[in-house]
């Protein structure tokens, strides 16, 4: 895969990305003119790099796309949720046929029959053109009988084959009588035997009736052939029915109809002038060139381009008949057809009389350009920008003229661009212009290919200190991009080497105490103290810059909500307005990410079971419109973020009921717990209240799942709910996964790390305000009965825990599960930031430890799982 | 060696662009709207402009207007590249100071052809 092709992939899936929020945005002011602006650049400027590689398919789709918007953009067409289906439909398509470019799929082919599909689908919602009038305005000044006839029928390029080899056609036009049934014709079997058909086509001889009125024994047909049969021939096989046929002969000129799109320009009636004066002196050669070049600047569907085309097939068959490629030349100038008296199809290949000489392909585009910069010269002079447009054109000449190797020209050039600059005004330079338009032939006369001339002059100075053609390219330093697309892979490995770092750093203060207390030199320990100060500060920088570049708005999840609320409530068939809040709120990438999945579980159960239909909301007194707020803020290095929903809350009494008879607890349970007891139960493993299994919910997956993808990342999950008001869910996430802070705490002469983050307090406990309470020692703090564990107890030793001089025990209090639980240790010892990597190989099993970590005395650090301990 | 400005909103085709004219021996700079080639071209001489017409910010008949407009840069030829077909955007192009009009996707050896003529350099 190619580096243009990767850019265009990570672009093309921006731009969608782009698409569907304008089309959110839509839904709520259909009427935003801007906002449709910027849908139909998003649009156009896909199609244009589409237009770079080769996908037939995904062009085809995207093409349609783009002229729906021009019209929705022009206000000729409302924005509709029809509209918005269709688009967002035809954008999931591209985004599938980018995946399979991305994949390296050759599968595109199979895709056609959809793209059509697609195209057409969007198309439809565009009103019909006018159709093609049948009948010609021009039957009356009809010199050859073919101004009838819808010859632009017939597609132009088969018209153009038929001109190139100049075979003798017929145009049959079979008007069936009305009666023609009851007399036994058959107007199709008769039309479709005729010799040599070259092109046919059905049509109605009158406006059909309205299908109650239809006689389906009348006919209204009227049936148009060609055949390059003998007339003898056409008339032999019409022998019974020769009233009802009309046969024309075709003149060569008569196939010459260019047709498309009518705009047209200036532009071209300098070319008209160049090619009238290219034909007068019978130069062909350059003749063709220059239209060739005039259809290569030209979109294939003008009129314009049509009649060059044309042009260029005279020109290739019948390069003698002055009088057609005269005819041509002035309908570019006038859009009607070429007009000419009838002359018999026939086929003159007289050589040219005098080949003209040879030119370079640099002189059909210097054609093009000087006949470009002419047309600049006939514009309006008065505006503001004129004397740049002026030195533009000067430039752009200058360059032309140097290419070509007219460099003699270049003084007068000067001259002329010195006096136009003087009067303010294009004539001096429009007038030098002309002049040398009118002496082309010379020009390319003395240009010989093999030798351009060099120019013996050296360069005169120039009036206007301003202009300098040609000039050198001076250095300068320009402001680089503003953004630096750059690997995950080495972010990743970056932020390992600051958390390296950051351990590494933690060893000094260790050192710090050794050259005090083993070598003795106090004046070293202070030294070492200050240098960690130093660097502590340094590595800290560097470390929050560093998780600074992982951070990310959790816009990257909220963006797809919008789309995910709009198909879910039409489906269901609710109302449901979303809020999003605070969508600039940063996180570490890996969090944000970890947090896509349960939060489109948690907004799918919400339209799913919380949010009631709109009959349910008016019988309640609620608005029929529901409302889900997701919000996200940034508190105490934590990200919250808050999914609220007006639906229909949990009931604890189904929560009860259900989780009985899902077994998870018992009778006895269900008589005492808490109605808060009762919500929390949703996250239990294996409990779900979906009755019946659907698409929309995860097929009845629970909240555990949601639970333990969110404590994965050490975060916690909080759900609140009222009945009849709403439900909200809260969950909290860690800034960042990387670095971890741990305390240290020493119990049976070994040191273990418990993350931060768990701890409430610290405190020490007399042993005589130790209860205990039916087997279990508690205490009370802060007003607060807490549960008291041994931590010896609970890695299974048989010590006890050790007490301090005045008979307290060390107590850790930490948060698990929304309780409060004292870890009875032997002591407390410092804080410290580590590396927490997971438990590999063998180790992988001890579900009591998170992970392991190394410190700056070299000493391996086991970090508690607390809540599998307790 | 000659400095061509590619003015595109789409990265991609700045990275088109970009890949054929350096090949061909050019000095290749980049500006993603109309406000920012601006900014280059008051900052450095660029001798040609190839400038995308829809963007965002400033779009492409506005700043070749602002360019011829402004005394202080030297007025290099400016060449229009856009999907947009129809011959009242060229004249509209034109009219700003464009002075020349390329239909996009372009072709590698017109595209190059152009740009040389425009240089005026001589044919190979």
């Amino acid at each position: 895969m190619t580096p243009l092709l990767q850019q265009f992939l990570a672009e093309a899936r921006e731009f969608l990305q782009g698409i569907s929020e304008k089309l959110m945005q839509l839904e709520n002011t259909p009427d935003d003119g801007a906002l449709m602006g910027e849908l139909f650049r998003l649009v156009h400027t896909l199609k244009g790099n589409c237009g770079l590689f080769d996908y037939p398919e995904m062009l085809r789709v995207l093409h349609a796309a783009e002229d729906l918007m021009v019209v929705v953009r022009d206000g000729d067409l409302p924005y509709s949720q029809t509209l918005a289906d269709r688009l967002l439909d035809a954008m999931d398509f591209v985004s599938l046929l980018l995946d399979e470019i991305d994949a390296g799929n050759d599968s595109a082919a199979a895709h056609a029959p959809a793209a059509v599909a697609m195209a057409a689908a969007l198309r439809q919602l565009i009103a019909a053109p006018q159709g093609i009038d049948d009948t010609c305005g021009e039957a009356a000044t009809a010199t050859d009988g073919t101004a009838g006839l819808p010859l632009q029928q017939v597609p132009e390029a088969l018209r153009m084959a038929w001109y190139r080899t100049g075979t003798a056609l017929l145009w049959i036009r079979y008007t069936p009588e009305a009666e023609c049934f009851f007399k036994g014709e058959d107007p199709f079997f008769l039309a479709r035997n005729v010799p040599d058909i070259a092109w046919q086509r059905v049509g109605a001889a009158s406006a059909w009736p309205a299908l109650d009125d239809l006689d389906a024994y009348h006919a209204n047909l009227q049936l148009d052939l060609v055949s390059s049969a003998s007339r003898a021939a056409l008339d032999e096989h019409f022998r019974y029915v020769p009233e009802q046929i009309t046969i024309t002969p075709l003149t060569a000129l008569a196939l010459v109809q260019p047709q498309g799109d009518e705009n047209g320009g200036p532009v071209y009636e300098d070319f008209v002038l160049a090619a009238l004066a290219h034909l007068e002196r019978g130069d062909l050669v350059t003749l063709e060139r220059a239209a060739r070049s005039m259809l290569e600047l030209s979109a294939a569907g003008l009129w314009l381009a049509s009649a060059l085309r044309w042009l260029l097939v005279i020109l290739e068959t019948e390069p003698a008949n002055r009088a057609a490629l005269h005819a041509v030349i002035v309908s570019l100038r006038t859009f009607a057809p070429p007009r000419l008296s009838a002359q018999p199809l026939a086929i003159v290949t007289e050589a040219v009389a005098a080949p003209a000489p040879a030119t370079s392909p640099a002189h059909d585009i210097a054609a093009t350009v000087i006949a470009t910069q002419l047309m600049i010269l006939r514009m309006p002079d008065q505006v503001n920008w004129l004397p740049g447009r002026l030195k533009a054109v000067a430039s752009t000449l200058a360059a032309c003229f140097a290419s070509i190797g007219r460099s003699d020209l270049l003084p007068g050039l000067d001259a002329a661009l010195a006096g136009a600059m003087a009067q303010s005004a294009s004539g001096p330079l429009l007038a030098w212009l002309l002049a040398y338009a009118e002496a082309p032939a010379e020009a390319a006369d003395t240009v010989p290919v093999e030798a351009p001339l060099a120019s013996s002059e050296p360069p005169v100075a120039l009036a206007d200190g301003d202009i300098k053609f040609n000039r050198r390219a001076e250095d300068s330093s320009t402001a680089s991009a503003r953004t630096l697309r750059v690997d995950q892979d080495k972010i990743d490995r970056l932020m390992n080497l600051i958390g390296e770092m950051v351990v590494a750093k933690n060893g000094l203060p260790y050192l710090a105490g050794r050259a005090e207390s083993v070598f003795g030199v106090r004046e070293l320990s202070r030294e070492i103290k200050t240098q960690y100060a130093v660097i502590n500060r340094i590595a800290e920088e560097m470390q929050g810059a560093i998780m600074q570049v992982r951070m990310m708005p959790v816009s990257f999840v909220f963006q797809r909500f919008p789309r995910l609320v709009r198909d879910i409530s039409r489906k269901l068939g609710k109302e449901v307005s979303l809020v999003l809040i605070g969508e600039d709120t940063e996180a570490d990438k890996n969090i944000i990410e970890a947090l896509a999945d349960p939060l489109i579980h948690i907004v799918r159960n919400s339209l799913d079971h919380g949010l009631e239909s709109p009959e349910v909301r008016r019988a309640a007194g609620k608005p029929a419109e529901g409302k889900l707020e997701i919000r996200a803020t940034q508190e105490a290095g934590r990200v919250i973020i808050d999914i609220i929903d007006d639906g229909k809350g949990i009931d604890p009494l189904i929560i009860k009921r259900k989780a009985y008879e899902k077994g998870l607890i018992d009778e006895a349970t269900l008589e005492r717990i808490s109605d808060q007891d009762a919500i929390n139960l949703v996250f239990a493993a294996g409990f779900s209240t979906a009755e019946v299994v659907s698409d929309l919910s995860g097929r009845g997956v629970g909240m555990d799942v949601v639970r333990a993808a969110v404590e994965q990342v050490n975060g916690i999950v909080t759900l609140e709910s009222t009945v009849g008001a709403g439900t909200r869910l809260r969950l909290s996430l860690p800034l960042s996964i990387a670095v971890t802070n741990v305390m240290i705490i020493e119990s049976n002469r070994q040191i273990f790390g418990v993350p931060m983050d768990m701890v409430v307090e610290t405190v020490r406990v007399p042993r005589t305000a130790i209860h205990a309470i039916k087997n279990h020692q508690t205490a009370v703090l802060r007003g607060r009965v807490v549960p008291l564990r041994s931590l010896n107890s609970l890695l299974a030793t048989d010590e006890e825990q050790l007490a301090n001089d005045e008979d307290e025990l060390a107590t850790l209090v930490v948060r698990l599960n929304g309780e409060h639980v004292g870890i009875v240790v032997d002591d407390f010892r410092e804080v410290v930031d580590i590396i927490l990597k997971p438990m590999g190989g063998i180790l992988g099993g001890l579900s009591g430890y998170t992970g392991s970590a190394l410190l700056g005395d070299g000493s391996v650090l086991m970090v508690l799982n607390l809540k599998e301990l307790v | 060696m000659k400095r061509i400005l590619i003015v595109d909103d789409a990265a991609t085709v700045r990275m088109y662009h970009r890949s054929i004219l350096e090949e061909a021996g050019y000095e290749v700079d980049e500006a993603i709207n109309g406000i920012e080639a601006l900014e280059k071209a008051l900052n450095a001489t660029y001798d040609l402009y190839l400038v995308d017409v829809n963007m965002p910010k400033l779009d492409g008949y506005s700043f070749v207007r602002e360019l011829r407009g402004h005394a202080m840069i030297p007025q290099a030829p400016a060449v229009m590249i856009s999907t947009e077909a129809k011959t009242s955007d060229q004249t509209k192009a034109f009219e700003a100071g464009a002075n020349l009009y390329i239909i996009k996707p372009t072709r590698p050896d017109l595209l190059v052809a152009h740009v040389r003529l425009l240089l005026g350099d001589t044919s190979t």
